[in-house]
């Protein structure tokens, strides 16, 4: 029975592929499992064998039943409804629904302020146009000071410039509110400099800032990693080298471990390390400026160029990008 | 500041690679910008030694010479004439490499083979010019590698030294902070100098200081008899390696004292300064000088000068004037070593425009204490070079000794700021290794005496660094701080919700320079009342010809945008949105506010085989507005305007409540053409300070229905000229009740349409919260509002 059994499989399978319509169907459907069907006879048959061969031309039976049943299903949804549609041809393209885009920059921007809101730091904003005593004398750059040769400002008059820096926004932050304080402020900033594939007369910033009774240098270090890890979607090892800013002490440039390579490349001229932020504690005569005990407070503060942290995540070879507004760049992220 | 690996090992013996030191260097504070090997394109180059000069057979400008390299003799042919048999000289031999690639072959010069080549200062590399062959000195090691000989297997550092450490501008300060940081010692040139007793040098010269606050401290030197010239080799290598072009070895000294101390001296011809007497004074109004570089400087009473008791000799601290120049003729030089006052040495390099060396040194604070070892020093360096006699002793006047500054640190404030557990020991051993002298107070606390050479440090928070950095800011542990919630200071301004609303509409998001250029107005065509003309905001300076005001509109810089992609790319379907900050000033207040700008033109949406392509417009201009402002949860009603900006015949003003916010309209080709767009292009603009605080962050949920609504369509006949919302106004405000919602939904001018009318058709939705109604009483309703539609509006109904 065994090989009866067989052959009938095969006969099943060659009747199922010359099936081309759903009348077909139901003349197979009587044949092999309708009440007098093929199948069905054999099941009759099964009281007459022995023992021994029943489970297994039972279990050849089973399979060969669901067999027909399952090519049932799927032969007859393939014919039904869709007998007169040609068969689609899916290479053609989509239909395109318009899809718009925030600027590279503020897709920036947002994911830095995702990143640090979920550190509960706060978001403080303040003036473009800021008055020299914020933008440097608050901020402990002596009048006739060479620090101020770091940032050559754009000056709208006397006492008035575009700031250099989001810095400002520490001291207007501090001054409305008693520590403990937890911010970031992030915006535009202006430089004199010339427009070329390595500065922006107008560029981006990111400035943080944290004051409490018990925050220290390594807390700074804490934070920084975190951020960086989290910018970069990667364990991020920081570096901080001393550097000098009127407004913090100890200061730091901070170094955070290249994210394109492992060894070395271009991007990070060979060192394995990309400089990114300015970082440092809170120097106590800011503190003084805006009335906050600097013996009982400490505090850090960070900041940095939001350009530069979206050329190092994107490999972006030239700066002026950013503000062209070329759609083909805008488009591509 | 540039410094030389083999320099700075003079100093300090730090036992780090070239490599090493650059990491370093970094981790101690100092940047370095760049960090190269030296001289590389320079090899096989030997002292060598003239046996014999003979001239060419064959050519009257070139010369046969034999050479010993010390391994063999050579001939080589030479075409110049300064050498003679018996010098020693530096020889490319054959296989060769001199800068610039350029490779030394065996060759034939006019029938003699010649092996090799007699070089130049030039052809070194170790100069920008040269006078025929370098004749090295006689005791030059002959047959030696030249490189070797004189030191020029080395590393260059470019240095970036913060304002607050002019102490580096010295390779002594950097050795100083090196063996703090490494526990070496540093090795200090000893200066002993062989004084000539017979003169002293307060016969010679006389210094008087009348303006003590801008020099409180003056010394100088006399050196007699010198003998101007070329310096050494091995001075002319050193000074060119840290990128100083060498001059003479007066000159050279100073400079090489500069580099080797951070100091700047400057030496006289004592015979040009009158009566040799140096007179301290600020120079009076109008006073005039010229300086070194050959400019005529007018001077005003704040600036400094050094004079004799006719005229200015210097402009103090910054440059040396023409008048008292060292030259080939020097014989007697006096040689001046002082302390000015930063501020002032700054506001007049400021004021004259023009920084040198020495005024970057002065205006960062000089060593007051460390003038008189560099004086020393520079006296021992002329004598060396250009010998002469010392006269004995030394002016020094210091009218008013500066105060040392002495510091008090408490142990546990160090750590505390730090999160370190530094031990109280290592913060004085630190502090020990900078030169600080510390000496303990109590348990808690101890005092520093800051020398002369650290300017910056006068408080503790300076002494918290110095070890911080000594200590190595790689070895503080990181930790992070524990971030519970403290204070909401923010709240979510309208521009993000805007942004969002308008991207998920498909608008790109552009962001443009904060400038604009106001001669736009007037090519643009705006009139002179125009307020975003009447009130932007002027920079005084700027780079950039055409950045010379704040942007008081986002639309110039919009239509740039447009030309980019449009003109330039031919990318001519746009949506561009830009959410930003326009500047004003009003009555001498200055301010800045957020606007958004929206710029349209060609088709609405992307192109494909199934979506035909929609010229967007007016209506999907408002249709934007429309959504943005319902995710606002706020209306607008528009109002005819005319506006500079756009065309007549599309010019609209949008008001919300009592305000106008903004416009909308077609821009004006005028425009347009100023930057060759030839589309047609539409632009919105929203003041969006006037929408702040309006918007419904909070919607209320309403029940749904739960019996349903009735619509009925409306087509009235109108003229032409009567606005279709005039009657949906009507319509809604009119108080017909069970009217849940009307919308206009077509408009028809055709010739089915009598002309000067048009027809526009109206949808109804009527509904009953409390019960199904009947068609019965919909039409009731709706026969009303048709009624008095046409009797209001002389309207007609469209069968
Ligand atoms: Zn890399």
């Amino acid at each position: 029975m065994e090989n009866e059994l067989n052959l009938l499989a095969a006969e099943i399978d060659k009747d199922f592929e010359t099936a081309t319509e759903s009348k077909a169907l139901e003349n197979l459907r009587i044949k092999y499992v309708g009440k007098k069907g093929a199948i069905s006879a054999y099941y009759e048959k099964m009281g007459k064998l022995s023992k021994e061969e029943r489970p297994k031309i039972g279990q050849l039976l089973n399979s060969l039943k669901n067999k027909v049943e399952s090519l049932l299903t799927e032969k007859l949804e393939k014919f039904s409804g869709n007998t007169n549609n040609e068969i689609i041809d899916f290479s053609m393209p989509g239909y395109k629904l318009p899809a718009g885009k925030y600027h590279l920059i503020s897709q920036t921007i947002r994911r830095i302020k995702e990143i640090f809101r979920t550190l509960n730091f706060d978001i403080a904003e303040g003036p473009e146009i800021e008055t020299e005593y914020y933008n440097f004398e608050a901020l402990n750059f002596p009048p006739h000071h060479p620090a101020r040769d770091m940032q050559d400002s754009f000056h709208i008059d006397k006492g008035h410039v575009l700031r250099t820096h989001t810095s400002p926004v520490q001291v207007r932050t501090m001054e409305k509110c008693k520590p403990p304080l937890k911010i970031i402020s992030i915006g535009k900033c202006y430089r004199n400099d010339p427009l070329d594939a390595s500065h922006l007369p107008m560029f981006q910033q990111i400035e943080g800032l944290m004051v409490d009774e018990d925050i220290n240098f390594s807390d700074l270090k804490g934070v920084l990693k975190i951020f960086f890890s989290e910018f970069f979607q990667k364990k991020t090892n920081i570096r901080l080298n001393p550097s000098f800013f009127p407004f913090t002490e100890p200061s730091a440039e901070v170094s955070v471990t290249c994210p394109i390579c492992q060894s070395g490349c271009p991007l990070c001229k060979k060192s394995g390390w990309i400089e990114l932020f300015g970082a440092g504690m809170v120097d106590p005569n800011v503190f003084r400026n805006v009335k906050y005990d600097s013996e009982k407070y400490t505090g850090f503060a960070f900041g940095g160029g939001i350009e530069r942290l979206t050329i190092i995540k994107h490999s972006i070879n030239d700066i002026r990008h950013f503000y062209e507004n070329d759609i083909r760049f805008l488009n591509q992220f | 500041m540039k410094i030389t690996y083999n320099w700075l090992k003079e100093y300090i013996d730090t036992g780090l690679s070239p490599e090493e030191l650059h990491r370093k260097l970094f981790t101690i504070g100092i940047g370095v910008e760049t960090f190269e090997p030296l001289y590389t394109g320079l090899n096989k180059i030997v002292i060598g030694q003239i046996l014999k000069v003979e001239k060419h057979p064959n050519a009257d400008k070139l010369t046969v010479c034999e050479v010993d390299t010390g391994t063999e003799k050579l001939v080589i042919v030479c075409g110049a004439k300064n050498h003679k048999a018996g010098d020693r000289v530096a020889v490319a031999v054959n296989g060769a490499t001199l800068p610039g690639g350029f490779i030394i072959k065996k060759v034939d010069l006019r029938g003699v083979e010649s092996n090799g080549m007699l070089c130049s200062e030039k052809e070194l590399g170790i100069a920008d010019s040269a006078n025929g062959i370098m004749i090295l000195p006689p005791d030059a090691p002959l047959g030696m590698d030249f490189k070797a000989a004189y030191g020029l297997n080395d590393w260059l550092y470019d240095l970036e030294i913060m304002p607050n450490k002019p102490e580096y501008l010295g390779i002594i300060g950097i050795a100083r902070v090196l063996s703090a940081a490494l526990n070496k010692p540093v090795k200090i040139p000893e200066v002993k100098l062989l004084e000539d007793n017979m003169v002293k040098t307060k016969d010679l010269v006389k210094v008087k200081i009348e303006a003590k606050d801008l020099c409180p401290r003056y010394a100088a030197r006399y050196i007699s008899g010198v003998q101007p010239g070329i310096s050494p080799v091995w001075m002319q290598v050193r000074l060119h390696s840290v990128g100083i072009r060498a001059i003479s070895n007066i000159v050279d000294a100073t400079n090489y004292a500069l580099i080797e101390t951070g100091h700047p001296l400057h030496a006289f011809d004592a015979e040009l300064v009158s009566e040799r007497t140096v007179v301290i004074r600020k120079a009076s109004d109008g006073e005039e000088m010229i300086t070194l570089d050959g400019v005529k400087r007018k001077l005003d009473k704040e600036m400094l000068l050094i004079t004799d008791p006719h005229k200015p000799i210097a402009l103090a601290g910054i440059m040396g004037g023409q008048v008292s120049e060292i030259n080939s003729k020097t014989k007697n030089v006096i040689l001046e070593s002082a302390y000015f006052n930063p501020v002032s040495i700054r506001k007049t390099s400021k004021r004259l425009v023009l920084m040198t060396e020495a005024s970057y040194r002065f205006e960062r604070g000089a060593d007051y204490d460390g003038i008189i070892f560099a004086l020393n020093r520079t006296t021992q360096l002329i004598n060396q070079l250009a010998g002469g006699q010392i006269a004995s002793g030394l002016i020094d006047e210091y009218p008013e000794k500066i105060k040392t500054v002495s510091v008090t640190t408490r142990y546990k404030r160090v750590n505390k700021i730090l999160g370190t557990n530094i031990p109280e020991e290592e913060m004085l051993n630190i502090c020990r290794g900078l030169g600080f002298l510390p000496e303990k107070n109590d348990a808690d606390s101890f005092t520093v005496t800051v020398p002369s050479f650290r300017v910056d440090i006068d408080r503790e928070i300076d002494i918290v660094e110095e070890i911080a950095v000594i200590y190595g800011y790689d070895k503080i542990p990181e930790r992070f701080p524990r971030i519970e919630l403290t204070q909401i200071i923010s709240k979510p301004g309208i521009a993000e919700t805007v942004k969002n609303s308008l991207i998920q509409r498909g608008l790109n998001e552009v962001i443009n320079f904060s400038f604009m250029d106001k001669s736009w107005f007037d090519k643009a065509g705006i009139s002179p009342n125009n307020p975003i003309r009447t009130s932007y905001v002027p920079l005084l300076n700027h780079l950039i010809e055409n950045w010379n005001i704040l942007r008081s509109s986002l639309l110039p810089n919009l239509i740039n945008n447009v030309a980019l992609n449009s003109v330039s790319h031919g990318n001519k379907d746009l949506k561009l949105f830009e959410a930003g900050k326009v500047f004003n000033l009003n009555a001498g207040q200055y301010s800045e506010y957020a606007e958004l700008g929206i710029v349209v033109t060609g088709s609405m949406g992307p192109a494909s085989w199934l979506q035909k392509q929609n010229e967007g417009g007016f209506f999907f201009l408002k249709g934007l507005l429309e959504g943005l402002f319902h995710d606002l949860g706020l209306s607008f009603e528009l109002r005819d305007a005319t506006n500079d900006l756009f065309d007549s015949a599309c010019a609209v003003e949008i008001i919300n409540g009592d305000d106008k916010i903004g416009i909308i309209g077609e821009l004006r080709s005028k425009i347009l053409k100023l930057q060759d767009i030839k589309e047609r292009v539409y632009y919105a603009e929203l003041d969006l300070r006037l929408l702040e605080g309006k918007q419904k962050d909070k919607k209320e949920f309403s029940q749904l229905p739960k019996f349903p609504s009735n619509r009925r369509d409306i087509s009235f006949i109108v003229a032409s000229d009567l606005k279709a919302g005039e009657i949906l106004s009507y319509i809604q405000k009119g108080g017909f009740s069970k009217l849940e919602n009307a919308e206009i939904v077509d408009l028809y001018r055709g010739d089915s349409i009598e002309k000067g009318k048009k027809s526009v058709t109206y949808s109804l939705t009527y509904r009953d919260n409390t019960k199904t109604l009947t068609d019965g009483e919909v039409d009731s309703i709706n026969n009303d509002i048709i009624q008095k539609v046409m009797s209001i509006f002389s309207a007609t109904i469209r069968q």
